[in-house]
């Protein structure tokens, strides 16, 4: 009997010493999941507090706040300043939405595949979409809220997805959720023309690579033109045109064409290290690349002899401004980094801090219009520069970390 | 480019003109200047009058003269008339300016959404497009209708010759030599000529680090330089063989071979172009490597980078880093 009571006893405070033993461990498993997390949390940018994303308006720039940190010199409508950090966070595309007065423009998260508004008035940015799609590496955006998203699967290919987000007009208080469908698997370059929803691609084939026409959902496709040689950029300026430029290699002819109806070729421009910017009315400025110096020149029409301009840098820093002038502004780089420029830039290995520069195409004149260190110590590394369509902002990505920024043309 | 004309000879030499034009260059491109030289084995060219037309408008004299050519599809008519002790003769030459684009890039890797062009290294291939800009009477002449002959380092490549051939795969010259490719094309009848040349050099492949992120992905944007500071105590790196002669980074044609501060690092197989280095105190990682193919000597590329990790959180070890793990 007392050797039962002994067993009982013994048994009891086993049970005791592995139920403590168990709350031990789940409670070191918990908190090392809660280090993870925030870990994970920082790697994003993000604070620890999480965003309300609450009211009928959904997101607000205290959310931007709270979620990314305080953006640089420009948390409110009411600052002086003319530059304004939309997301500290890697973004993968932005565009310029609608025609309404106050611009408004939607971006695509790189982590989440979020697309998320920022509106200029009052700098507000709100969530659209929550549909996750992770590591987003490239995003297109209509004029009408329309998505391209492109990530790469596990074999290495390029995924190539279309939707279509809601504007905040319709949105509820939560976010939607992005729908759509895939196109063609292994798209190698892609451009959208904003004014007849057109899609443009490049797609691999087993000889080659064919420019295939589309709209947004993938439907009436056509393909344009077939090559041989693989390596092409897509820039699609607008009135049905479309640019191929053959993938820049510093200090080697480069090769741009304007693919016409019929398939065939019209030659836009050559010259080492070639780097383009079209325009549907026929202007065009294209940059040349070679042994560390930069030369951009402008073109006011199809047929005009090309004119050199006084800054030093490439046409993928320059974007042209709605409106009959022929105006565009581009980034220059204070100094060129590497005597391989455009090589080095496209592997990441280089960035530049820019300024702001106006060109008048017609005259070939060049005006320095913005210094970014007046408002912001972070070195401005310009790509993907974009003109909203009522000619008043400037929205950009910083190479240098794929932050978004959007600034205010006007003092 | 050039339609030699009936030549109205006065001294022939078994019935052909002993009276030629030479243009250099020999196939001028629009809105070039070229230059015209008047040569002749019979005719004593130094104490004769050389006369010179131009679309049947006097323009010089003597034995060369040097014209400016119109856009594409202009032809310039040029007539040269020589009289003198030793004879007389004169010649005529039609000029068509015309160019070729030729457009090249190696079959060499590059990863996903890179916008440069990949170039050739140790046995790779490099295609090659040419786009001829023709001009005839009734319009552009489409490459479909020209005849292309390829040549590699002077040699002519029959098999990739022919009507409408206006692209051609090339091997890649072995390492630090240069390929040099040739196209001439001309219409079928001869009348419009063109040629186009490359010289393409080949080189190594090129070696680039990035953080792989588990949110964000390959960070393209921001390749590691020689020194670098790593926000994470645990992070991945990849390695990108740019212009390398595989179908991707983790091609199995590739040997890996990862160091950490002098340590091998083993990894996956399937997923040899990336580590983790997982620190767990302050320190430096001093990353190496190499990269080689078994099956070709010439193919080789190294790198390295340093990576200052901040203290763990948690960790209270003295030892600078934990073994390497491979991800």
């Amino acid at each position: 009997m007392k050797t039962s009571a002994s067993v009982v006893r013994l048994v009891i405070i086993a049970i005791v010493v592995l139920a403590l033993g168990g709350l031990a461990g789940w409670y070191y498993f918990l908190r090392g999941a809660e280090h993870q997390t925030g870990a994970q949390d920082a790697a994003r940018g993000y604070g620890t507090t999480a965003p309300s994303f609450a009211g009928s308006t959904g997101s607000t720039n205290q959310n931007v706040i709270s979620t990314l940190g305080e953006p640089v010199n420009e948390t409110s409508s009411t600052s002086t300043t003319r530059l304004w950090e939309v997301s500290q966070v890697p973004v993968a595309g932005f565009g310029w939405v609608g025609s309404s007065t106050q611009p408004i423009l939607y971006f695509v998260e790189r982590s989440s595949g979020n697309v998320l508004e920022a509106n200029t008035n009052g700098d507000m940015v709100m969530r659209l979409t929550d549909t996750l799609r992770p590591k987003i590496y490239q995003a297109l955006v209509s004029r009408d809220g329309s998505i391209v998203e492109r990530s790469i699967d596990d074999s290495g290919t390029i995924i190539t997805f279309s939707g279509i987000a809601a504007s905040s007009t319709d949105a509820t208080s939560t976010p939607d959720s992005l729908q759509g469908n895939t196109l063609s698997q292994g798209i190698t370059g892609i451009a959208a023309d904003q004014s007849t929803d057109t899609l443009y691609f490049i797609l691999p084939g087993p000889t080659g690579v064919s420019l295939v026409s589309t709209n947004w959902s993938g439907a009436k496709q056509k393909t344009l033109f077939s090559s041989s040689i693989e390596g092409w950029q897509l820039v699609a300026p607008g009135g049905g045109t479309v640019v191929l430029l053959q993938d820049p290699l510093d200090g080697v002819t480069g090769y741009a064409y304007s693919v016409q109806k019929t398939g065939s070729l019209s030659l836009l421009a050559e010259a080492p290290g070639l780097t383009v910017l079209p325009r549907s009315s026929g202007a065009l400025l294209f940059g040349s690349s070679s042994n560390g110096t930069l030369s951009l020149y402008a073109q006011s029409a199809a047929t005009a002899a090309p004119a050199l301009l006084s800054i030093r840098t490439v046409a993928d820093k320059c974007a042209w401004a709605p409106g009959a002038a022929l105006t565009a502004y581009c980034a220059v780089p204070q100094s060129v980094p590497s005597q391989q420029f455009l090589d080095d830039r496209y592997k990441g290995l280089v960035h530049t801090s820019d300024q702001l520069y106006e060109v008048d195409a017609s005259a070939a004149s060049t005006t320095l219009f913005y210094d970014p260190r007046n408002d912001t110590s972070a070195p401005l590394d310009v790509e993907d520069m974009s003109i909203d369509p009522s000619g008043r902002y400037i929205a950009l990505l910083n190479a240098a970390d794929q932050s978004l920024w959007v600034l205010r043309i006007a003092q | 480019m050039f339609a030699a004309l009936p030549a109205s000879a006065q001294v022939n030499f078994g019935g052909t003109s002993a009276l030629t034009i030479v243009a250099t260059p020999s196939h001028p491109s629009p809105g070039s200047v070229v230059t015209l030289t008047a040569q002749s084995p019979l005719l004593d060219l130094r104490d004769s009058d050389v006369e010179w037309t131009v679309n049947g408008k006097a323009a010089g004299s003597g034995q060369s003269i040097s014209i400016k050519l119109g856009a594409l599809g202009t032809q310039t008519a040029v007539g040269v008339s020589v009289s003198g002790v030793s004879g007389s003769d004169s010649t005529q030459l039609s000029i068509a300016p015309t160019s070729i684009d030729m457009l090249w890039e190696a079959v060499s890797y590059t990863p996903p959404f890179y916008q440069g062009r990949a170039v050739p290294t140790s046995g790779t291939t490099i295609r090659v497009l040419a786009i001829p800009h023709f001009v005839g009477p009734n319009g552009a002449i489409p490459a479909s209708g020209i005849t292309f002959t390829w040549k590699l380092n002077s040699a002519v490549d029959r098999a990739q010759s022919g009507v409408g051939e206006s692209s051609a795969v090339f091997p890649a010259a072995v390492l630090y030599d240069t390929d040099n490719i040739t196209v001439d094309a001309q219409t079928p009848d001869g009348s419009i000529s063109g040629e186009g040349t490359l010289s393409i050099r080949t080189g190594d492949p090129e070696l680039v680090l990035y953080e792989d992120s588990p949110l964000f992905g390959l960070m393209y944007h921001q390749a590691l330089g020689a020194s670098n500071t790593a926000a994470e105590s645990e992070t991945t790196f990849a390695a990108v063989p740019y212009f390398a002669n595989a179908d991707s980074a983790n091609d199995p044609d590739l040997a890996y071979t990862w160091s950490v501060n002098g340590s091998p690092v083993a990894t996956d197989a399937k997923d040899q172009s990336e580590i983790t280095v997982d620190a767990q105190s302050a320190g430096v990682a001093r990353i190496r490597l190499n990269i080689s193919k078994l099956s070709d000597p010439f193919f080789g590329a190294d790198g390295s980078w340093a990576v200052s990790f901040s203290a763990a959180s948690g960790s209270s070890q003295n030892n600078v880093f934990q073994s390497p793990q491979s991800p």
